[in-house]
């Protein structure tokens, strides 16, 4: 059984235990999420052992090579040292306005003032320790405030509670940033394929915002994917970017025909956004292309965006991995 | 030059997981094989196979072969045939000469039976 060293202790790490359960269950207050790899809350060093590679997904190369590990994925079969980090930046931050959007999405803007680029996204820290991550839909340069997109989920512990208690002039932790989902396009005429699920269209708009003032030039497509019409949101700000800017087009894209129009909607497409993208943009080659949503969606979508022509390395994506609760899991 | 030199090495391997790739998502007589898994984890799995059928570098041996395919079910030549087709295919789009092309399909031929586990 391997033994991971942490502080002044060592702990068993039992056959079927990450370790980050290992360290949780010795006591140890290890940041931690969706336990799936996904939000790098659980991002320790490993100072002595070797760092197993498949506990380093999504990690940065420089990461990778100082030894940086996720550890809800790192199952040590050898004895290992670890460290807890001083290099993920955490900050408070002060709740400034929180904003319905539509039926269940919150738009909920922070003060905080950090360097991150649009579409990366932070864990927000609960004063409980309870941490989900969301995505970063403000530009620095354009925006004072952080924002973000958060679909309230009925029985969502996070997401219910940001709805219905969390006041403004409360104050959030925020741990990161994290990703690399953004806009980091040299070519400033590439087409650029922005496809979002839900809340997914968070990063987006950050992405999208971001693009366009850094002078993109080349055709920016947005398409969201929502089950019906009520479900979309930021209508109005798509609609005064695309006249703003006649590069910038967007597609709403819901399963349902909404029944009674009372204001129709610009470019309303009924459909599965699978199929409008196979149709609308069947040759992907040469674009840079962002996905965003729910883990299900965007590994079809990215499998479509890679049939349609699309390069794998220039498929830029965020899955939006539920953390599973500790009581579930 | 070796084989793997004169087809580009590293850069040729990455020009054509791609395309191979894709190639492969889209043949209704493998792709089911390569459902399911991760794209990424796959992607790098191209690459290692590719790497080996370009005669560079890699660590596979006919033993690791059998190991790495034993457990897909229902192999055949036909299957072994359309990875095969769809390499060659791929290296044509790449504008690689047909004579190279025979000595890639060769390698990729001399573990048949190994894949096939027979
Ligand atoms: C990298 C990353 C970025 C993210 N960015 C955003 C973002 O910008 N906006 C946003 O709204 N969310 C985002 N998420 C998801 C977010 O972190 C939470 O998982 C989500 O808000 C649910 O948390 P909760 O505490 O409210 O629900 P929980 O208490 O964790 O879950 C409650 C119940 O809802 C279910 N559930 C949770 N999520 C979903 C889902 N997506 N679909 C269906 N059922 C679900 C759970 O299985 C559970 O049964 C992101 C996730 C990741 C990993
Ligand atoms: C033609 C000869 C073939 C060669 C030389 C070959 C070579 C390889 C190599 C080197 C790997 C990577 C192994 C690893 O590192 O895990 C691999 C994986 C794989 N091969 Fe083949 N292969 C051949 C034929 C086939 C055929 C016919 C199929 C099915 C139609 C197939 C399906 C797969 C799959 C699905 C994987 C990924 C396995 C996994 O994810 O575990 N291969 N192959
Ligand atoms: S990445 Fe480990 S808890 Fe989220």
């Amino acid at each position: 059984m391997a033994i991971v060293n942490y502080q002044d202790c060592a702990i068993e790490i039992g056959a079927d235990q990450s370790l980050l359960d290992a360290l949780l269950d010795a006591g140890k207050d290890i940041p931690h999420g969706c336990r799936a790899g996904a939000c790098q809350s659980c991002l320790v060093q490993v100072t002595e052992g070797e760092a197993p590679e498949n506990a380093q997904s999504g990690l940065k190369e420089t990461q990778k090579q100082q030894g940086y590990i996720l550890a809800c994925q790192c199952h040590p079969q050898q004895d290992i040292r670890i460290e807890t980090d001083a290099s993920t930046n955490s900050y408070r931050a002060l709740v400034n306005s929180k904003h319905l959007e539509s039926r269940d999405v919150l738009r909920l803007r922070l003060d905080g003032d950090f360097d991150y680029r649009p579409g990366q996204f932070v864990n927000l820290i609960r004063d409980d320790g309870l941490s989900r991550s969301y995505s970063l839909a403000s530009v620095p340069e354009l925006d004072p405030e952080l924002e973000f997109h958060i679909r309230l989920h009925p029985d969502g512990q996070f997401s219910g509670w940001a709805g219905n208690e969390l006041q403004t002039g409360e104050e959030l932790e925020i741990q990161g940033p994290f990703g690399d989902c953004f806009y980091s396009v040299s070519d400033k005429v590439k087409p650029l394929l922005l496809a979002g699920i839900g809340t997914g269209l968070a990063p987006l708009y950050g992405i999208v915002r971001d693009a366009l003032q850094q002078g993109h030039m080349g055709p920016i497509h947005l398409v969201t994917g929502a089950r019906t019409s009520a479900n979309l949101y930021l209508l109005k700000e798509l609609k005064s970017l695309s006249s703003r800017y006649p590069q910038f087009s967007y597609t709403p894209v819901v399963l349902e025909a909404p029944e009674a129009v009372n204001e129709p909607i610009e470019g309303l497409t009924v459909g599965d956004l699978n199929q409008v993208i196979k149709d609308q943009f069947s040759d992907l080659s040469g674009y840079a292309v962002y996905l965003c949503g729910s883990e299900q969606r965007v590994n079809s979508l990215r499998r479509q965006a890679f049939l349609c022509g699309a390069s794998m390395k220039e498929i830029f994506y965020d899955l939006f991995v539920p953390a599973v609760s500790t009581e579930s899991a | 030059m070796t084989l793997y030199e004169r087809l580009g090495g590293e850069a040729a391997v990455d020009a054509a997981v791609d395309i191979f790739y894709r190639k492969v998502l889209l043949d209704d007589r493998i792709n089911s094989y390569f459902e399911g898994v991760d794209m990424d984890a796959q992607a790098g799995k191209q690459k290692a196979f590719l790497t080996m059928v370009f005669g560079g570098p890699n660590n596979y041996d006919g033993k690791a072969m059998r190991e790495g395919h034993k457990h897909m079910t229902g192999l055949t030549d036909i299957h072994v045939d359309a990875v095969i087709e769809n390499l060659g295919a791929t290296l044509k789009e790449l504008g690689v000469a047909d004579a190279d092309i025979a000595e890639v399909a060769g390698i990729a031929n001399s573990v048949r039976d190994d894949v096939l586990n027979r």
